[in-house]
């Protein structure tokens, strides 16, 4: 795909998000905490595709919008590019945001259905004041849905007169505007069917290597994350698993929950069918009350003493980083 | 094998304001006792309008208009509403995409069992339903069955729920249970689960399962018989390991290329080209003709049959002129 470079683009130090919810009680005051995120930190460099894996409720897309801070962390911070964007004004943030823009899961509900192709794909230029006069605005609209596969001459009609992928084409022209460093990818193919799908990973990966595009892909689809993305990070229950580049993550998992994430996932092939395939039994334990020790114990078959009891700090070994005690 | 069910020529279509849409379009499909069969395709293609029509609850301007859906030698379609009831959850269930849907957010889930084994079973007492039910909830892995008795659907997770739904559909032993989507909304970690469930229910119980699906992986995991449908017709017909092997039709094909896998390296992902046509407005002869690659004049005039595929397996059909020989599949 692309080529990483060796320079950090966004920094995720130490970031915690907690949400606070009301107890099942009648009264307020009892007080709970949903842990979505607990101290995660990762890097990513400029031009690669970085992934964020994992179950729903894992915490992948409160941590997508931490890093372009739609929402603001309860510990720890983000640097782009060096700049600890937590403590910037607003007026400075505002500047900032040009550079990051989001792209959601499902295109009917993330487009707004009055406004025509024109408004939308513009309206973040008018926002930024990017053009000077309207002809201007007009071309660059234009260009960009050419960019992004719709006819120009579609200029106004209406979301409901696209299909979904045309509409999840209609977001990403949204996103490509302001000509961001980074994209965040919050499922963006998930609402899409398979023919679709592919056309929709095709265009990313085409408007990557255009426009030196650096995207946080986040998607629980682990097929589609072995296609797009440069290094993954495997997440479980707001916590890190592991992270490394994506041969290595999927070629040769470390820790046990990337192994059964991976072997969970069906195969488009009959014979690959194992008749007693090795489940990971249980559910997603709760965010509001995560087990002690590691996690991931009260799932994991190789869970001993030492799991339920200290929690696996994440290990730096041959550029992968994972948290388990028993590799 | 003996067939279950049989299916032959189904016709729904539904009359709109703006046309006819011919959802279902003359669709056969036989289901042997004790197998898993599927149906794949993209949303509109008309597979999850096949499961509604043989549960006949196609709802207005939907009509089932022509073929027959046959049970045991008997024509369902000639059922009346009272018969037809007996038939639903009793002989033939449906478990759906979405359980939070699916079920009755007001009741617990103990009692929604409960209710579908009273309601066909009416000698059966109010206490020894109740013991069914805890005993389809422990043999569909459920944990701590008396307690989750009590539970509301909102009190259990994704894939609790669908394990109700499972249960519920298998209380009263079916012969058939029709299955549509019914791990799209699922983790997949979940999904595994659910999915070793359905092919463990089937072989202990003897069940068939018609699994509606637009996961090809779900497909090879679990079927042994495959059709794919295309705007609301039978494309290609096979085994799951022949269709997988020896792929006839370009839609099938094109299918199978388009899904990234998670166990092949990075290449650039084939497209199928176009969209899926217009019900209403559909191409003349073949209707996957405008985004074939291998399309002839001949496929925009005329419509292809079903035609039989010499391979490894006996039935394996597809619908391409490129296949086409003397031999057809019957109803066509």
């Amino acid at each position: 795909m692309s080529n990483p470079k060796n320079k950090v683009l966004v920094e995720s130090v130490n970031l915690v998000k907690e949400f606070q919810i009301s107890g099942g009680g009648f009264l307020p005051n009892n007080k709970n905490v949903v842990h979505a995120t607990s101290n995660v930190s990762f890097q990513i460099m400029e031009g690669e595709t970085f992934a964020l894996v994992g179950e729903s409720g894992c915490g992948k897309s409160t941590l997508g919008r931490l890093l372009i801070r739609l929402l603001e962390p309860t510990s720890g911070h983000v640097e782009f590019e060096g700049v600890n964007i937590n403590d910037l004004k607003s007026n400075e943030m505002r500047e900032l945001r040009k550079k990051m823009q989001i792209i959601f899961q499902d295109p009917y509900a993330s487009i707004n259905p009055r406004m025509n192709v024109y408004n939308i794909i513009a309206e973040p230029l008018t926002t930024h004041k990017i053009c000077a006069t309207k002809e201007e605005t007009m071309e660059k609209v234009k260009g960009l849905m050419e960019k992004v596969g719709i006819r120009p001459e579609f200029i106004n009609r209406y979301p409901h007169q696209f299909s979904g992928g045309q509409r999840q084409r209609i977001g990403i022209a949204r996103a490509l505007a302001l000509q961001p460093k980074l994209i965040v990818c919050d499922e963006p193919v998930s609402a899409l069917d398979v023919s679709i799908q592919s056309q929709i990973l095709n265009l990313l990966h085409d408007l990557q290597d255009e426009f030196k595009l650096t995207y946080l892909f986040i998607s629980h689809d682990l097929s589609v994350v072995r296609y797009i993305s440069d290094r993954v990070c495997v997440m479980f229950l707001g916590k890190v698993c592991e992270i490394g580049n994506t041969e290595q993550i999927f070629t040769n998992p470390l820790h046990p929950y990337t192994k059964f994430l991976i072997d969970a996932v069906p195969k488009p092939d009959p014979f690959l069918r194992k008749e007693n395939k090795e489940l990971l039994q249980g559910e997603i334990p709760s965010p509001v009350n995560p087990p002690t020790g590691c996690r991931f114990n009260t799932r994991c078959p190789y869970a001993k003493d030492v799991c339920r009891e200290k929690e696996p700090l994440l290990k730096n070994i041959d550029g992968r980083q994972f948290a388990c005690h028993m590799v | 094998m003996e067939d279950l069910l049989n299916i032959s020529n189904l016709k729904t279509h539904f009359f709109t304001k703006k046309g006819v849409v011919p959802a279902v379009d003359g669709v056969s499909i036989s289901i042997p006792k004790s197998s898993i069969i599927g149906i794949v395709g993209e949303s509109g293609c008309g597979k999850s309008m096949t499961a509604m029509s043989i549960m006949q609850l196609i709802q207005k301007p939907g009509k089932i208009v022509g073929g027959k859906i046959q049970l045991d030698n008997e024509n369902l379609l000639s059922y009346s509403k009272d018969q037809m009831r007996n038939i639903r959850g009793n002989k033939i269930s449906m478990i759906f995409q979405e359980p939070m849907t699916a079920l009755n957010p007001v009741y617990t889930v103990g009692r929604q069992v409960t209710e579908a084994i009273t309601i066909h079973h009416r000698e059966i007492k109010k206490e020894e339903a109740r013991q069914k039910t805890i005993d389809i909830f422990r043999a569909v892995g459920i944990p701590e069955p008396e307690k989750r008795f009590h539970s509301y659907p909102h009190q259990l997770s994704g894939g609790l729920r669908q394990r109700v739904m499972i249960g519920m559909a298998m209380v009263c032993n079916p012969e058939l249970m029709i299955a549509d989507e019914p791990t799209t909304a699922l983790d997949v970690t979940i999904e595994a689960q659910i999915l070793m469930l359905m092919k463990n229910l089937q072989k202990e119980r003897n069940t068939s399962i018609l699994l509606i699906t637009h996961n090809l992986g779900v497909v090879a995991e679990v079927c042994d018989y495959v059709y794919v449908m295309y705007a609301g017709k039978i494309m290609e017909q096979a085994d799951t390991f022949e269709l997988f092997k020896n792929t006839c039709h370009q839609y099938t094909d094109g299918l199978m290329k388009s899904i990234p896998k998670i166990t092949d390296e990075k290449k650039r992902l084939y497209n199928i080209k176009g969209m899926v046509p217009n019900l209403t407005k559909l191409p003349k002869g073949c209707r996957f003709c405008p985004r074939c690659e291998k399309a002839t004049p001949r496929c925009f005039e005329e419509e292809p049959l079903l035609y039989k595929v010499k391979g490894e397996k006996d039935d394996h059909y597809v619908r391409c002129f490129l296949h086409e020989n003397s031999e057809v599949k019957e109803n066509e």
